[in-house]
Formats: structure tokens, C-alpha cells, sequence
């Protein structure tokens, strides 16, 4: 497997990692796209989304996971941005990907990651064959709540106080969208287009021809809430990288 | 845009990934180096490490930023080493593809957490350390902060919620020193890590090695945040656990009260970032 760290867009760098199997099965099968969530999500979802790469790639597939513009490692500041931009990041990360020999693409997505893999999927002139989209954000307005509440919650636990304590002992700010929400700082425009979130472009998406998978836990894996578990070093993946998301994935390219 | 960035593949398997900020100009001698936050990515949480690499870099410094074995975007090493040899291997290859980079021999440490076990881990092995800013190191709580604590917990819990978690605490110690079932030969019983950290040293082990890095002429500041309350809880906490080892006055240090431990509150994250600045520009201006 080669394994290569790589940045590209022109006006809004972002960073990624591109991997590729060892044996020239590339071609062969669907190249992956990884779009991840937002903020806290993504951090707690690393484990899984290196994991799903990396089983992926022993199933021949190319894999690119990267960052958008103004989070994780690439450039920019993630108040500026909205899920517009958002959106044509991973249409730009997608034509990376073809630049690359990856025709046939799919595109997966985790939370708000899956929300921003349809949007573009609607959006980009050339689509992706299929979409598989976990846990997708089709409510906004329910999103911002979780926000609200995740932040909340990591600020009882990180004190061992209950919230109203916090807010009268270090005078917390209620958390509030647009504004910093559980460690990010949500700008007014990116918090207008998550207010107005309220469904997916589906019959869009299958309308232009792309296979549409959508799925979800029995048992939701709490990414934003700090109860979701950090991981012991030994242990990653067995703990943090749910097996239901990796097998649907991949069963997409069998 | 005032710095540029470049990943990196470095170490002796080329497994480690790392991104190296370096500013538009810069006449800067030393770098800071950034890592893991726990098992988050090297981005750090809330993508702390990133704003402190730019941060850094708006004042002509240069940083590396880089996930160690198994963690981020690094992959594991391919023999890989007990985890706190292998963190000061991992540290050893940053340090060495920033000095081929950028020909910088002289580094800062700027650790959070399980970064700060880094800094305590690598700095008395590798003489480029010639500073570090600790956050959250490992945290001994003395008889005036266990009281300190008591009275928190009774403010914040009252008397029946307070007595019941200290019955909890006193089985747990029970339990915990009741003699254990030995690992069969051979087994690797390497404890696992919890967030990041597998067991804190006793405070003389601590101590020695601290004693170890300032004899050196290494620079150290402890920072620690308000997220224990019950076990630190007061600024001069710090200098009363090195006292008796005769090291609280070669140490920096501050509390950070309203600074919580994975820095998710945007106020405290800023004065954990402008004390790390300014303490490297202190550091690195008197060498």
C-alpha cells in the first residue's frame, strides 16, 4: 500500500492523504472519497475513518480522506466558512481523485460529512456512482441542539460541575450558534445555512444517476458527546471504529 | 498569508506524518514541536495545535507539529518499541527532519496532556529539547489541596453526594491495592493507555527526572488547568510538590483555573497560548 500525504485546491488548499493498494487492482474498483464530519466529530472520528482506509485499500480500492478548507491540517480559519464552500471542497477533492486515474468514484460520509457528500453530489458535474451516507445531518436546527447540548455536557465534565454551577462560578456564556460551540467557532453564515438545514437532496441525487445508501446504528456511536470513548493505544479500532459503518462501506465495492 | 505548510513523511520507516509551519521571515533558533493530545490527531483538540502553530509562526517561529506511531495519520512503527520509548524515538525523527529542513537545533515542547508526558519522557534523552511547556502534566494533589478539594466537593455536591463519592473513593483504593493475579510469562502487561496516559509516576520519580531536565539547563513551565479540582487547586501546588526536591524555584509554573483540560473553552485556550508564547520568547531570548 502506498500511503501519500498530499494538498491541493488552489484557493482554498486543504490537506489530505491518499492511498493506494500495493497491487495495480486500482481501476478495478470504485475509488473512495472520505468526507468527514464537523468539529468535534471528526476529531473523535479519526480512529474510524483511518481504519475504514485502511480496509478499503486492502479491498483495492484508492482511498483520499482530507480535511476542508479551514479545519483539521488545512490552511484557513473555520469561521469563514460555510457549507457551500464546504460542499465545493469535496467536488474539488473528487477531481483530485479523478486527476489521479479514480473515475469511478464513491463518496462516504459520517454525520455532517454525509450531509456535505450529498450536497455536492447534487452540485458536482461529474457525481460520484454512489453515495453512502451515515447517520446524515437532515435536521438542522436538531444539530445545532446536539451542539449546543455536547457543549455542555464536555464543560460538566471537564469541571465535575453541573452546568449551572459553571455558569455562575466562571461565568459561562450559553453556548450559541452563531458563536463558539463545543470548542468551534461557528460564523453567521455557516450557522444560517445549519438553521435552514432540513432534508437531503435524494431524488435529486438518484436522478442524476447515483446509488444512494443510507444508514444508520441500532445504537447511534455518540461521536459528539464525550461519553464516546477516546480510545486506549492498544486497543484502537476495536473501540472507536463501529463495524456495522466499515462493512457498509465495503460492501458497496464487492 | 504570513507562513506556508508542508506534510511530511519522516522517521526511520518513513511511518510518521507531521506538518511543519514555517513563517514568511524568520530569524528564529528554535522551533516548537506539537503532538498528540491523547489519541486525538495531531491537529489537536479543537484544533488547538494548529492555532498555536500559527500563532508561532505571526511571530517568525517555526513549529512541527507531528502524530507519533499508531496515532493520526502516522502508522505504526514496524517494530514497534514500549509506547514512552517509541514517543521519544518519534520526538528524536521530528526533531531531526526539522533540523534537516530548516537547520534548527533548538526545540520547545509544547505538550498538553499526553504531549506534556512527551516533553517529561524525551527532554533528559535529547539535549535539542531546550524547553518545554507542560500542560496538565501528571498531578499530585497535597494534604492543602485534598482539603481545598473536600470543601469543593461539598460546595458543589452537598454533604450526602460528597461522603458517598469518598466511600467510593476509599473501596477503590481498597481494591486497588489487593494483591493482583501475576500476567503469564511472557505477556505483554504493559498497562493499557487511558486518554492517552497509562499510569502516573510516584512524585520522586517525577521529581528526579524533572531535577534531571533542569540540571540539564533545559527551561520548564507547568501549566495546569481547572478540569481537577478536587486534586489540584491552587497556583503555588505546583512549587510545593518540588520543594522538597529542591526545584521549585527552577521551575515556572501557573494554575489556569479557567482553562479546562482538553482546552475546549476559547478563554483559557488563549492564556494557555499566550503563556506558551511568552515563556518561549522569554526562554529563547536569554540563550
Amino acid at each position: 500500500m502506498s500511503f501519500e500525504p498530499v494538498r491541493f485546491g488552489a484557493d482554498r488548499e486543504m490537506v489530505g492523504v491518499l492511498q493506494t493498494p500495493d497491487h495495480a487492482a486500482a481501476g478495478e474498483k470504485a475509488a473512495f472519497l472520505l468526507c468527514k464530519p464537523f468539529g468535534t466529530e471528526a476529531v473523535r472520528a479519526n480512529m474510524l475513518y483511518r481504519a475504514l482506509a485502511m480496509r478499503l485499500v486492502r479491498e483495492g480500492c484508492v482511498v483520499l480522506s482530507f480535511d476542508y478548507h479551514g479545519t483539521g491540517e488545512s490552511l484557513g480559519d473555520g469561521v469563514d466558512e460555510t457549507l457551500a464552500h464546504w460542499a465545493d471542497d469535496v467536488v474539488t477533492a473528487s477531481a483530485f481523485l479523478r486527476a489521479r486515474g479514480a473515475t469511478t468514484q464513491h463518496w462516504f460520509g459520517l454525520g455532517l460529512g454525509a450531509t456535505l457528500a450529498a450536497l455536492a453530489a447534487a452540485k458536482s458535474s461529474i457525481p460520484p456512482a454512489r453515495v453512502v451516507l451515515w447517520e446524515p445531518v437532515e435536521n438542522g436546527r436538531a444539530y445545532a441542539d446536539k451542539l449546543r447540548a455536547a457543549h455542555k455536557s464536555d464543560r460538566e465534565r471537564w469541571y465535575y460541575q453541573s452546568w449551572s454551577t459553571l455558569l455562575r462560578d466562571l461565568r459561562e456564556p450559553e453556548p450559541a450558534l452563531p458563536g463558539v460551540v463545543l470548542g468551534f467557532d461557528v460564523g453567521a453564515s455557516l450557522a444560517a445555512e445549519i438553521d435552514a438545514l432540513n432534508g437531503l437532496p435524494l431524488d435529486a441525487l438518484r436522478a442524476r444517476g447515483v446509488a444512494v445508501t443510507t444508514s444508520s446504528s441500532e445504537r447511534p456511536f455518540p461521536w459528539m458527546s464525550n461519553h464516546a470513548p477516546d480510545g486506549q493505544q492498544q486497543n484502537l479500532g476495536a473501540e472507536v471504529v463501529p463495524q456495522e459503518i466499515v462493512r457498509a462501506a465495503i460492501e458497496t465495492v464487492r | 498569508m504570513t507562513f506556508s505548510e508542508k506534510t511530511l513523511l519522516f522517521g526511520a520507516d518513513r511511518n510518521l506524518v507531521g506538518t511543519l509551519t514555517t513563517p514568511a521571515t524568520t530569524t528564529a533558533k528554535y522551533a516548537v514541536l506539537l503532538t498528540n493530545v491523547g489519541v486525538m490527531p495531531r491537529c489537536g483538540p479543537y484544533r488547538s495545535n494548529v492555532i498555536v502553530a500559527r500563532r508561532f509562526a505571526s511571530i517568525g517561529v517555526p513549529s512541527f507539529r507531528y502524530d507519533m506511531s499508531g496515532l493520526g495519520d502516522s502508522a505504526r512503527a514496524s517494530n514497534p518499541l514500549p509506547h514512552a520509548q517509541q514517543w521519544v524515538l518519534d520526538t528524536k525523527g521530528a526533531m531531526d527532519v526539522v533540523e534537516k529542513e530548516l537547520g534548527i537545533k533548538e526545540f520547545i515542547i509544547v505538550g498538553v496532556c499526553a504531549g506534556a508526558d512527551v516533553a517529561y519522557l524525551t527532554a533528559p534523552e535529547d539535549v535539542r529539547v531546550r524547553a518545554a511547556v507542560m500542560f496538565d502534566p501528571y498531578l499530585y494533589p497535597t494534604t492543602k489541596a485534598k482539603l481545598i478539594g473536600l470543601q469543593k466537593r461539598l460546595h458543589a455536591h452537598g454533604v450526602i453526594n460528597a461522603a458517598s463519592a469518598a466511600a467510593d473513593a476509599v473501596v477503590r483504593r481498597i481494591v486497588a491495592r489487593l494483591p493482583k493475579k501475576a500476567a503469564p510469562a511472557g505477556e505483554n502487561v504493559e498497562p493499557p493507555l487511558k486518554y492517552g496516559r497509562s499510569y502516573i509516576p510516584p512524585l520522586d520519580t517525577f521529581a528526579e527526572r524533572m531535577k534531571r531536565i533542569v540540571d540539564g539547563g533545559a527551561k520548564i513551565l507547568i501549566l495546569v488547568s481547572g478540569s481537577f479540582p478536587y486534586d489540584h487547586n491552587y497556583r503555588e501546588q505546583t512549587a510545593d510538590n518540588l520543594r522538597p526536591y529542591g526545584i521549585a524555584d527552577k521551575i515556572e509554573y501557573d494554575y489556569l483555573p479557567e482553562a479546562d483540560h482538553v482546552l475546549l473553552g476559547v478563554p483559557g485556550r488563549e492564556q494557555f497560548i499566550e503563556k506558551s508564547i511568552a515563556f518561549a520568547q522569554r526562554v529563547f531570548a536569554r540563550s
